[in-house]
């Protein structure tokens, strides 16, 4: 065989290799994230039954992987963040919350995370959610209220301040709703706190703006960033099924289906002065009034 | 030509393929990879929902609840030394002191020393300079290091008991230790590397020295030659370790009121008895000749006395579990002396809340023992700014039994300050002290309060102070 020929049967080789680890590659990524169609069909057969139903979709996915965030809690001590906000006003109300004054109006922070922020003068916040138009999908009304919102919550700075430099979790904050009042002209934001994408507690952040102008938030925002990420031992959706069913036979519930799993943080504060920020799900059901929420490190149901 | 092109072009095609097969081999084996491996798991989780439930109590729990008797500090010689027995300043002085002392305690390593050891490394601290720490009852050492220091709530603490401590410079090894003094006999040396020298308390020492609130002070063993009775019977009568205060000593007069009107409210009696896990919709009330008024639920019951006292009593199964009460469930159903101790402070902060006491009246934990039928007793002792204040009974008494807390009494009053008013010369109460002949042995005088209701004013004086934080006059 002269040179030619060796080479290219080198060629031919290698490129056979090629597309056997390509194929190796995308089969052992697809495991890693599905169950294969026998797994699959067991596990619907083994749960579904008695009037109990899991949507398509939900069990071919694998778990996916979340980490456990930590970082220090009290923003109370974090007189940087607060001063970033306003002037640091001497009012404490039984050491859990801390207000301060800015130029347009007051943030209440609490030592559980939540806030809330009021301008001084008075203003008519529209009532009831009848009336209320969807307004998400309007792109110059959605960047508007979008850099309103993180002008607020100064999100550039915050990143920057001395005790959350150290954090190295992507925080972002994300607008999930958009709502119009016509009849008070105000805009009702819907957002809530992601870190690296996922969503920050299940409560979010409301918004109430007129006239490009924030008059009021309150919700869940971690003001402190965490500091530390670390690869979680989650539970897998099909235990998380399993458990749900031996949950709903506890019940006298009947013809109900889970149609979707949420993901979001709850946080723990521990007594050591660390903030844990725990992956948690919470499984719906076509009816609105039924869900379950999981703790998916302990596996338990809150 | 053509040629040329085509080896050059079939050489790096085959170089090509070469590169992507080590490439895809890696990422196939990286694929497989354990660079995501879990570190935070299901046991991880278990310790932190303990940790969750603690921060509740760690709330209501502090440095307050463990105040010392008295800190002191004191150079080499007796150049510079300085105490403090109430106030801010006790408890600065105590954080500032304490500062150094956890790190021994959390992180050092211990040596049982006996009794004539510790007498020997005592009589060193006195010589070399020191910090002295006297606790009002012996502490579990975890109990004394995270009320003390909450960020260390998550070490794994011991539970030996400290009724004293010095931190001094250990002449045998040329390090600062801190030696641990139980009246159980039971004393400890701890050591370890945590970049201290001689000079490890100047900077406290300078910093409260002529400090307003701070006193000079000797021990007993000090005062040898101004003793005006004989050595024997002096010794025989007063702890060497016992604090004498150097100079006028001034304190508040204090008048008591029974909190029985703040309690007789609608408004208190629910919390009382949602504080207590009765059901407002279930009980039964009784009320007895003397005013008391007596509610019962289901093996449990609540009294409030006409004078303001509130008694709590389960029978059979009943009581109040110490998950229930500190928010978290045990998976084993055991739970720590510090989470019982933690428990008892989540009755007494909501108790004092509810009768509105004076800030500046704390409960001050006074005795952990078990009774003779093996329930843990747990009792605590008011305290005006860190002074005792000595009465009859408990102001908070609770007696668990496993993990359940089976009884309650709480024996509030509040106090308004009155002006002040100079203690005795502490040299002279304890010759006096000394001379009669049928006082105990090995006794410390303490400033101290007697409750009395009936007194328009009370004024401090030096009481005797027994093991376990008991004082007697």
């Amino acid at each position: 065989m002269n040179v030619k020929g060796l080479k290219s049967a080198i060629a031919a080789f290698l490129l056979l290799a090629n597309i056997c680890f390509i194929v190796l590659i995308a089969f052992n990524l697809r495991n890693r994230h599905y169950y294969d169609s026998d797994t699959i069909e067991n596990a619907y057969s083994a749960i579904e039954d008695d009037g109990f139903g899991v949507a398509r979709g939900i069990l071919e996915r694998k778990q996916r992987r979340f980490s456990v965030y930590k970082g220090a809690y009290d923003i109370l001590s974090c007189k940087d963040i607060l001063a970033l906000y306003g002037t640091v006003a001497e009012s404490y109300s039984a050491g859990n919350e801390v207000s301060v004054v800015c130029e347009a109006g007051e943030f209440t922070f609490y030592r559980d995370g939540t806030f809330e922020y009021a301008v001084e003068s008075a203003v008519e916040l529209p009532e009831g959610t009848a009336q209320l138009q969807d307004v998400t999908a309007q792109r110059k009304v959605r960047n508007m209220l979008k850099q309103a919102v993180e002008e607020l919550l100064k999100m550039d700075e915050l990143e920057k301040c001395d005790s959350n430099k150290k954090s190295n979790a992507d925080v972002e904050l994300y607008i999930e709703k958009i709502s119009f009042d016509p009849d008070t002209s105000a805009y009702i934001v819907d957002a809530y706190q992601t870190f690296d994408g996922d969503r920050v507690s299940a409560n979010g952040i409301r918004f109430v703006s007129y006239d490009e102008i924030i008059v009021s938030a309150s919700g869940t925002f971690s003001f402190v960033y965490p500091t530390e990420k670390i690869f979680a031992d989650t539970l897998d959706v099909i235990n998380i099924m399993l458990s749900e069913k031996k949950h709903f036979e506890e019940t006298d519930m009947k013809d109900i289906i889970i149609s979707e799993i949420a993901y979001f943080y709850s946080v723990y504060d521990s007594a050591d002065g660390n903030r844990y920020f725990l992956p948690m799900c919470c499984v719906l059901y076509d009816r609105a009034d039924v869900f379950g929420i999981y703790n998916l490190v302990s596996g338990k149901r809150e | 030509m053509k040629t040329k092109i085509y080896d050059f072009l079939s050489t790096l095609l085959v170089f090509c393929l070469l590169v992507s097969l080590v490439c895809l081999s890696f990422v196939y084996m990286f694929s497989f990879g354990t660079g995501d491996k879990a570190k935070f798991d299901s046991d991880d989780m278990e310790a932190l929902e303990q940790n969750f439930a603690a921060a509740g109590y760690m709330d209501a729990a502090g440095t307050e609840n463990i105040i010392p008797l008295f800190v002191g500090v004191s150079l080499a010689q007796e150049e510079k030394r300085t105490g403090a027995f109430s106030g801010n300043v006790l408890k600065d002085m105590y954080a500032d002191s304490f500062e150094i002392v956890w790190q021994y305690l959390a992180h050092g390593t211990a040596q049982a020393v006996s009794d004539m050891g510790a007498s020997d490394y005592i009589r060193m601290a006195k010589n070399n300079g020191f910090i002295y720490i006297k606790y009002a009852s012996a502490y579990p050492k975890s109990v004394i290091v995270s009320f003390s220091r909450k960020d260390t709530f998550a070490l794994n603490i011991s539970d030996e008991y400290i009724d004293e401590l010095f931190v001094f410079k250990n002449n045998y090894t040329d390090s600062v230790c801190v030696l641990t003094v139980s009246e159980t006999g039971n004393n400890y040396l701890y050591t370890g590397s945590f970049g201290f020298d001689e000079n490890f308390n100047k900077n406290i020492v300078n910093e409260y020295n002529n400090a307003e609130g701070t006193f000079n002070f000797f021990f007993s063993s000090e005062k040898e030659s101004d003793v005006f009775i004989s050595k024997e019977k002096f010794f025989s009568a007063v702890s060497p370790n016992a604090v004498i205060l150097d100079g006028d000593v001034f304190l508040d007069a204090l008048s008591f009121t029974r909190v029985s009107d703040r309690l007789a409210s609608r408004g208190s009696y629910d919390r009382l008895l949602s504080l207590f896990t009765l059901n407002p919709e279930k009980i039964s009330v009784f009320t007895e000749s003397n005013g008391t008024r007596t509610f019962f639920e289901e093996g449990q019951n609540v009294s409030i006395a006409v004078d303001g006292s509130v008694k709590y009593s389960a029978v059979g199964a009943g009581g109040m579990n110490i998950g229930g009460v500190i928010g978290y469930r045990s998976e084993t159903g055991e739970y720590s002396l510090r989470d019982k101790i933690g428990a008892t402070l989540c009755i007494v902060k909501e108790m004092t809340e509810i009768a509105y006491l004076s800030d500046s009246l704390g409960a001050r934990l006074s005795g952990i023992f078990y009774d003779e039928n093996d329930n843990l007793v747990i009792t605590y002792s008011a305290a005006y700014n860190g002074v005792p204040v000595i009465s009859e009974e408990a102001f908070f008494s609770f007696t668990i039994s496993g993990n359940t807390i089976k009884s309650v009494f709480c024996n509030m009053f509040d106090v308004s300050p009155y002006g002040d008013s100079v203690l005795p010369n502490a040299v002279w109460e304890y010759i006096s002290y000394a001379a009669a002949d049928e006082k105990s042995r090995g006794a410390r005088l303490i400033p101290a309060y007697a409750y009395d209701e009936d007194a328009e004013y009370v004024y401090a004086r030096y009481y005797s102070s027994c093991a376990y934080g008991e004082v007697e006059e």
